[in-house]
């Protein structure tokens, strides 16, 4: 179809939404509230900022005191996120699953319809190497991924239409879009099983604790949690209390496993006390914990870290290096972090 | 859809400050109801908060049996919250989530059914629960044995309770590191000076056992490699361990050591199944 069915589908939903999408700012791109429907992005380039924000926002009231703890009763408005793309999607499914117990995000994430977005090959520096350091783009499908609608735009400019669930079906058909594909979801986890270069990963992030790669990293990495801060799947939070004038107010707010006091104990004990150790959890969430919990990956190779890293480290890269092995090892760093 | 965040009141039946800097709060929910269903398993824990204070971690110290009329938490005053719960009083609120955690493994599942429990310093606190459940019969059918280390004498908890686990057939001793004992017996158990480990000489340790063991980190590494040379295998030893913890339900990283969670995984593991991560 043509681009105006696009956009006369996208200024239906506006009816009804508030509509979040990827808009570009100077250079860079970010997922924005949309005034004027002009300023969206159609290039499939990933914002900067990922789409986090909309699903498990920065805070949020978790509980409020006044006599008693009660969940306030908030409202959660209906939104659109426009134009996510096939990494940004698989992020999503994992926080769905990571947060199925959670009314707040369950009750929250209910309100939003999700469309994605495919552009071909996406639209991303240093192509060659991303795929390398990940995606089988083809072998990514639509069946595994959670959405509403999606919409593929073809080499020739116009665009094709598929609906991941009853809502998605609905908002089309709504809209006078009969011509589109009906995808059945078919869980995250691929029929032939747990993806294969998530299985690789987590077995070697599991047997290079001692490689070198960590003490350099550690030499250079500022700890500033930049990356965890624009990362997709990155969820920590911390839980704190704010008194009000007459009420508290407990609160989930963003955390980041790069900050102090993440795991630090009365007495002054901390697991992770060094730069080492924190870089170290932070790619044992990614590649150990969350597969091993969740049979899914935990990296969904954005690349947004390496590219706000003000000290240039890079995922991609890093796994290369894991991977050529730890070759001239001194004896001084074999033992693994804090255990002397 | 529940929300596991949604801590419930209960009120302060008493108070008892056990040592300088422990008070043992005895606790029931508000919720008769609730009370009466309550269940936790030895070596599970509560998160106990105050609004404005935040919660953390306690392991209920009382015996499972007595679940359905109350429970209990020892609390050692180090920080803010623990601070602001030491003012509490008999009567007064606290907030609670409870039973969270995996705890202590059914003697039914262990392979060696004699028993050897280690606790250093408020690491015997996360013990007690397990020593209370034993002494109701156990311990006559299978040989118990407790080494308990602390730093001095004021440190000792849970004194009242020595003579009935004795009577129940629990061995126990105890040993200080800090300061030399100025008697030889605390309530009919015996006190020796030194480290934790020194008890593996000078006492007869139990074989066919498993071990159970809550202290600090250097405490387990050094009593595991005791237990190690007395030919106990790793996956006959247990531990529980202390993380700094937020939800206590596996989603917020806190907690985190390798691929597991102490909050949700734990606090009690198998030696073997983490011993690549301590
Ligand atoms: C499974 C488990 C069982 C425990 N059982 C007991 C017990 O029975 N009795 C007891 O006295 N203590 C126990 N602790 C330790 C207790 O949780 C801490 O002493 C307490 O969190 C200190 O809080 P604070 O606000 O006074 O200290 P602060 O230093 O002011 O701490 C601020 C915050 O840091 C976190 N924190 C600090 N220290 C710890 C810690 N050691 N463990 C976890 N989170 C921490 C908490 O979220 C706390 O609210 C246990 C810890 C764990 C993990
Ligand atoms: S963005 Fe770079 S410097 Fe900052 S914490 Fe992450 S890896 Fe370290
Ligand atoms: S590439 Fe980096 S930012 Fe993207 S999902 Fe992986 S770890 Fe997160
Ligand atoms: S306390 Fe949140 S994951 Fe364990």
């Amino acid at each position: 179809m043509k681009f105006s069915a696009v956009e006369k589908l996208i200024q239906n939903i506006r009816q009804d939404y508030q509509i979040f999408a990827p808009v570009k700012d100077d250079k860079e791109f970010f997922v924005s509230k949309i005034s004027d429907l002009k300023q969206i992005d159609y290039s499939g380039r990933l914002p900067l900022n990922s789409w986090k924000h909309l699903f498990l926002p920065p805070g949020e009231e978790l509980l409020e005191f006044s006599k008693k703890f009660r969940r306030p009763d908030s409202v959660y408005p209906r939104r659109c996120a426009w134009n996510m793309g096939f990494p940004d999607l698989k992020a999503l499914g994992l926080l769905d699953v990571v947060f199925a117990d959670d009314p707040y995000y369950q009750d929250r994430r209910r309100n939003i319809l999700v469309c994605g977005l495919a552009v071909g090959e996406p639209d991303v520096e240093n192509y060659a190497e991303h795929v390398k350091f990940s995606r089988r783009l083809a072998e990514d499908s639509l069946e595994h991924v959670t959405f509403d609608i999606f919409l593929e735009k073809t080499k020739k400019g116009t665009f094709d239409f598929f609906a991941g669930s009853v809502l998605g079906r609905e908002v089309l058909s709504r809209n006078k879009i009969k011509n589109f594909t009906n995808v059945q979801f078919a869980g995250y986890i691929p029929e032939q099983g747990p993806d294969a270069d998530m299985l690789s990963k987590q077995s070697l992030i599991k047997k290079s604790m001692k490689h070198r790669l960590w003490d350099e990293l550690a030499e250079i990495c500022l700890a500033c949690g930049k990356c965890s801060l624009v990362c997709p799947t990155c969820f920590c939070f911390d839980t704190e209390d704010q008194a009000q004038e007459k009420t508290v107010s407990r609160q989930r707010v963003w955390g980041s496993c790069f900050y102090p006091e993440f795991t630090r104990l009365a007495g002054g004990t901390d697991y992770t006390a060094t730069v080492k150790q924190k870089l170290q959890f932070w790619y044992e969430h990614k590649f150990v914990r969350i597969p091993a919990e969740y049979a899914m990956p935990g990296c969904v190779s954005c690349g947004r870290c390496a590219k706000v890293c003000p000290v240039g480290i890079d995922i991609a890269k890093n796994f290369v290096r894991l991977s050529e092995g730890s070759r001239g090892l001194p004896a001084t760093i074999t033992s693994r972090a804090g255990n002397s | 859809m529940i929300n596991p965040y949604q801590p419930l009141p209960v009120k302060i039946l008493s108070v008892i400050q056990e040592t300088p800097d422990t008070k043992i709060f005895r606790l029931k929910f508000l919720d008769s109801v609730k009370q009466k269903q309550f269940y936790f398993w030895q070596g599970q824990f509560a998160q106990v908060g105050l609004p404005g204070q935040g919660e953390a971690p306690f392991d209920i110290s009382s015996n499972s049996h007595d679940s359905t009329a109350y429970f209990e938490v020892a609390i050692r005053q180090v920080g803010r919250l623990t601070q602001a719960l030491h003012h509490l009083h008999k009567g007064d609120r606290l907030y609670v989530r409870a039973p969270l955690g995996k705890g202590w493994p059914s003697t039914d599942v262990l392979s060696q059914k004699n028993l050897l429990l280690v606790g250093g310093g408020c690491g015997f606190l996360a013990l007690k629960s397990v020593i209370e459940e034993v002494s109701l019969g156990y311990a006559k059918k299978h040989q118990v044995q407790v080494f308990y280390g602390c730093s001095d004498e004021a440190q000792v908890l849970f004194k009242e309770r020595y003579q009935d686990w004795q009577k129940s057939g629990i061995k126990l001793k105890l040993i200080f590191d800090k300061k030399e004992p100025t008697k030889k017996y605390i309530q009919g158990i015996s006190c020796g000076y030194g480290l934790i480990t020194k008890l593996f000489e000078t006492e007869k340790v139990v074989t066919h056992a498993s071990a159970f063991l809550c202290g600090p980190p250097v405490m387990f590494k050094f009593v595991i490699k005791k237990l190690q040379e007395r030919g106990f295998k790793d996956s006959e030893i247990y531990l529980s361990l202390e993380r700094r913890m937020s939800c206590g339900l596996g989603v917020c990283q806190h907690c985190a050591i390798g691929d597991k969670y102490v909050c949700k995984d734990g606090p009690v593991f198998r030696y073997d199944e983490v011993k690549d991560y301590l």
